[in-house]
């Protein structure tokens, strides 16, 4: 069973490279999760009771089955039964309608099916239509005023319905925005699990300030929101669009581009740190939208010294079966004066070879292709490799990494990978001749 | 009356199993036991052949058998001759699956081998102690390489064992093969054989990786497998005559089929796996920089080899993953 909560088990302290995990692992049924363990405060009841009948779980089906392969959870946001959720939680129908269909269910267990009109792969939100509108009335739930900023600290209530156990509320703060990601994202001081995602966060008045999204698994009660006004644009956009009745692979191919278009102006916009090497000018993007993680190896058999950095977005785009959309940058420096230079063209040429470029299966892209030289900048020769993948479904959006390696000295060096996911061809150029580009000598 | 030639059952290796002499002519060969020469062949027929003195001369003539007499290359039938000067290299045959061989008292006979005395021995062991040593030496140096300072002594230790089992193993069963099929073991060969194949290995391996490095030549290192199977291939022809001395000329071509077979299938198997017919994605060698020769390029010119990518990226993905789509690796989503 998939709950889609989209849990982001982003950074552990020691690396910056960890992977996102798209299902939030079910914990121990018989033992009570601190959610469901905390006191509900007499706003937090009164916030459910008001917007109970606008709540809905929001079911993705096999189609001609009964079976449900993902639930998440969604809310009423229009009287005509429009209803905002997750992309994520509506992918498997959105890109393979012929085998999916979606079904909403209210609290009071009534059902009904559901339609995508609109899709936003960059913020995760889709805008349903329920099936039975033209037969019924819907209460809906009001955005907050975007002229009332939420304070630090203020109590927020996030509904859905956690593990497919039933609709909850779960109390907790807002903390501001989420720092160094991409697209604003609001830090929810509060425990969301599998299942509530989509679900709305409402302030004590019982307004949206946010759609549940994703957590940290690796933190306590760090959870994230998609703030509402990207919920309140998609409702404008969407409220008159038809239904999709074919594989969005093109709707999200184009909103790809969109966002690649905007990465790659803001990377190269946002250059890379001075004085990252004593000898050479490495690149280190700045802390704009990326976050970097440093360490250091010394040898402890008296081999070969080793500093890292690893850079990585923390924002990752979430397209069906993988996520994309984002750029990692790392180097590594040897110093291997105690081994001399024989040993040390033996670990470099190691650790140059140990380059994978599979990230993803052959049915989502194509083997990688390599164009390799060596490449002269004033006089610094750089063992380059740049290699492609192109998506299949994802049409004109290839994975480009560039690998470098520095030849300058026989017993040190530098090595260094840029990777970008889901960027056009002229931007993987333009991406790698800013990377390459940027290697010179220190001084 | 004093022998006119002498008829022999020879083994694989050549050695005669069984001879009979010859004191007159015809001399007939068959399953019957009223031959001269009795082979309990199922393959022979009763009288299969004759020799006969022709014109001063020797012919061979093929009875009623439906197999045949083979000599060299040739199959004589039913009534078909051979004919032959005695004082010409002893004649060989198969007859059924009976080797033959056929020599004449008038015979020119070559002169001795020597038998491998202790001065020959030790020429021949000379070699092979300076190939143990140079192969050793570059093994030693490629653990040096491959490992830190602190665990170099325990590596070379491990080096030398794990060397000296491999030798005396690999060497061990190709005598074991040479002394069923020969009577000989000639271990000596066989060592002489894997040191020299060991030393062109290495060779093979590491050569065109430099040579790749200094003169930007990418493909140099990619495709260094076939020398490796060509080495390869010439030690298993060698390792194979020192149990078959009597077909080199086959073991030539088995050994050289082995090495093409062996190059095809990697060939396909890198297109496969890369979609390219070199075994790496890109060159990774690196040397210290005092190795380079060719010039680097500018980053432009780069760039232009890397957008030329684009057409066949695009033509492979336009194509249905189908039959080759199995391969899932997903370190990112799953």
């Amino acid at each position: 069973m998939n709950l889609p909560l989209w849990a982001a088990t982003l950074l552990a302290s020691w690396c910056a490279a960890t992977a996102w995990a798209q299902t939030a692992p079910i914990p121990d049924a018989t033992g009570p999760t601190p959610a469901t363990t905390a006191s509900v405060s007499l706003s937090a009841r009164k916030v459910y009771e008001q917007a109970r009948s606008q709540l809905v779980q929001v079911r993705t089906v096999l189609k001609g089955r009964a079976s449900q392969t993902s639930v998440g959870s969604g809310f009423f946001v229009s009287n005509d039964g429009l209803i905002v959720s997750n992309f994520h939680v509506v992918s498997e129908a959105a890109l393979t309608p012929d085998r999916h269909d979606l079904v909403y269910v209210t609290a009071d267990g009534r059902e009904a099916p559901v339609r995508i009109l609109q899709i936003d792969v960059l913020h995760d939100l889709a805008l349903l239509k329920a099936g039975d509108a033209q037969t019924r009335s819907f209460d809906a739930l009001r955005f907050r005023d975007e002229a009332r900023p939420l304070a630090q600290g203020e109590r927020i209530y996030s509904l859905g319905n956690p593990l497919d156990v039933g609709f909850a509320v779960t109390e907790g703060n807002y903390n501001g925005m989420v720092q160094r990601s991409f697209y604003p994202q609001i830090f929810f001081g509060g425990a969301l699990s599998g299942g509530m995602s989509g679900g709305p966060a409402l302030d004590q008045e019982g307004h949206v300030v946010g759609v549940n999204v994703a957590r940290r698994v690796d933190g306590e009660q760090v959870s994230f929101l998609v703030p509402a006004t990207f919920a309140a644009a998609l409702l404008q956009r969407g409220r008159a669009a038809r239904p999709l009745e074919t594989p969005a692979h093109a709707v999200v191919s184009e909103q790809l581009k969109v966002h690649q278009e905007l990465l790659t102006e803001r990377f190269i916009q946002q250059g890379f740190k001075p004085a990252t090497h004593v000898r050479y000018l490495v690149p280190v993007p700045v802390d704009g939208f990326m976050r970097c993680w440093g360490s250091s190896e010394p040898s402890r058999a008296g081999g070969m010294d080793l500093e890292r950095s690893d850079c990585v977005m923390d924002t990752r785009i979430f397209v069906g079966e993988f996520n994309t959309g984002t750029i990692a940058v790392r180097h590594e420096s040897y110093d291997a004066k105690k081994l001399g230079a024989l040993r040390f063209a033996a670990r470099h040429s190691a650790s140059f070879r140990n380059e994978s470029f599979g990230r993803l299966g052959l049915q989502h892209q194509t083997k990688p292709m390599c164009h390799d030289d060596f490449v002269d900048r004033a006089g610094l020769t750089l063992r380059t490799v740049t290699c492609l993948r192109a998506y299949r479904k994802l049409s004109a959006l290839y994975d480009v990494s560039v690998v470098v390696a520095t030849l300058d000295q026989a017993d040190a060096g530098v090595q260094g990978r840029f990777d970008a996911q889901g960027v056009s061809f002229e931007n993987a150029l333009k991406l790698a001749r800013h990377y390459i580009g940027s290697y010179a000598w220190a001084h | 009356m004093g022998a006119l030639a002498v008829i022999e059952t020879v083994d694989r290796d050549g050695q005669a199993r069984h001879a009979v002499i010859v004191r007159r002519w015809p001399l007939r060969v068959g399953r019957a036991l009223d031959n001269h020469l009795v082979l309990s062949d199922s393959y022979v027929a009763a009288h299969h052949f004759h020799v006969e003195a022709a014109d001063g001369g020797l012919q061979l003539t093929v009875d009623e058998t439906d197999n045949g007499v083979q000599i060299g290359r040739r199959r004589l039938r039913s009534g078909e001759q051979h004919r032959w000067a005695p004082d010409e290299a002893p004649l060989e045959m198969i007859v059924g699956r009976t080797r033959l061989r056929l020599r004449c008292a008038v015979e020119v006979l070559p002169a001795e081998l020597p038998l491998a005395g202790l001065a020959t021995r030790s020429r021949r062991w000379v070699p092979s102690l300076v190939a143990a040593c140079v192969l050793l030496a570059a093994l030693l140096f490629i653990t040096f390489l491959d490992t830190d300072p602190d665990a170099l002594g325990r590596a070379s230790a491990g080096l030398l064992l794990a060397a000296l089992a491999t030798t005396a193993l690999w060497c061990g069963l190709w005598a074991m093969l040479s002394k069923t099929f020969t009577r000989q073991a000639r271990f000596g060969w066989h060592l002489r054989v894997f040191l020299f194949a060991g030393i062109a290995g290495l060779a093979v391996d590491h050569v065109p990786s430099l040579l790749a490095f200094a003169l930007s030549w990418s493909w140099l290192s990619s495709f260094d497998f076939i020398a490796l199977y060509a080495v390869a291939a010439l030690a298993l022809y060698y390792h194979l005559l020192g149990v078959d001395l009597t077909r080199p000329r086959f073991l030539r071509i088995g050994a050289a089929a082995g090495a093409a077979f062996a190059m095809a299938l990697t060939l396909w198997s890198n297109v496969q796996r890369n979609e390219r017919f070199g075994e790496e994605l890109y060159m990774s060698h690196l040397y210290a920089p005092v190795f380079r020769l060719a010039p680097a390029v500018s980053l432009d010119r780069y760039l232009e080899g890397v957008a030329a990518l684009q057409s066949r990226l695009d033509e492979k993905a336009k194509l249905v993953a189908g039959g080759d789509a199995t391969e899932g690796r997903d370190g990112d989503s799953d």
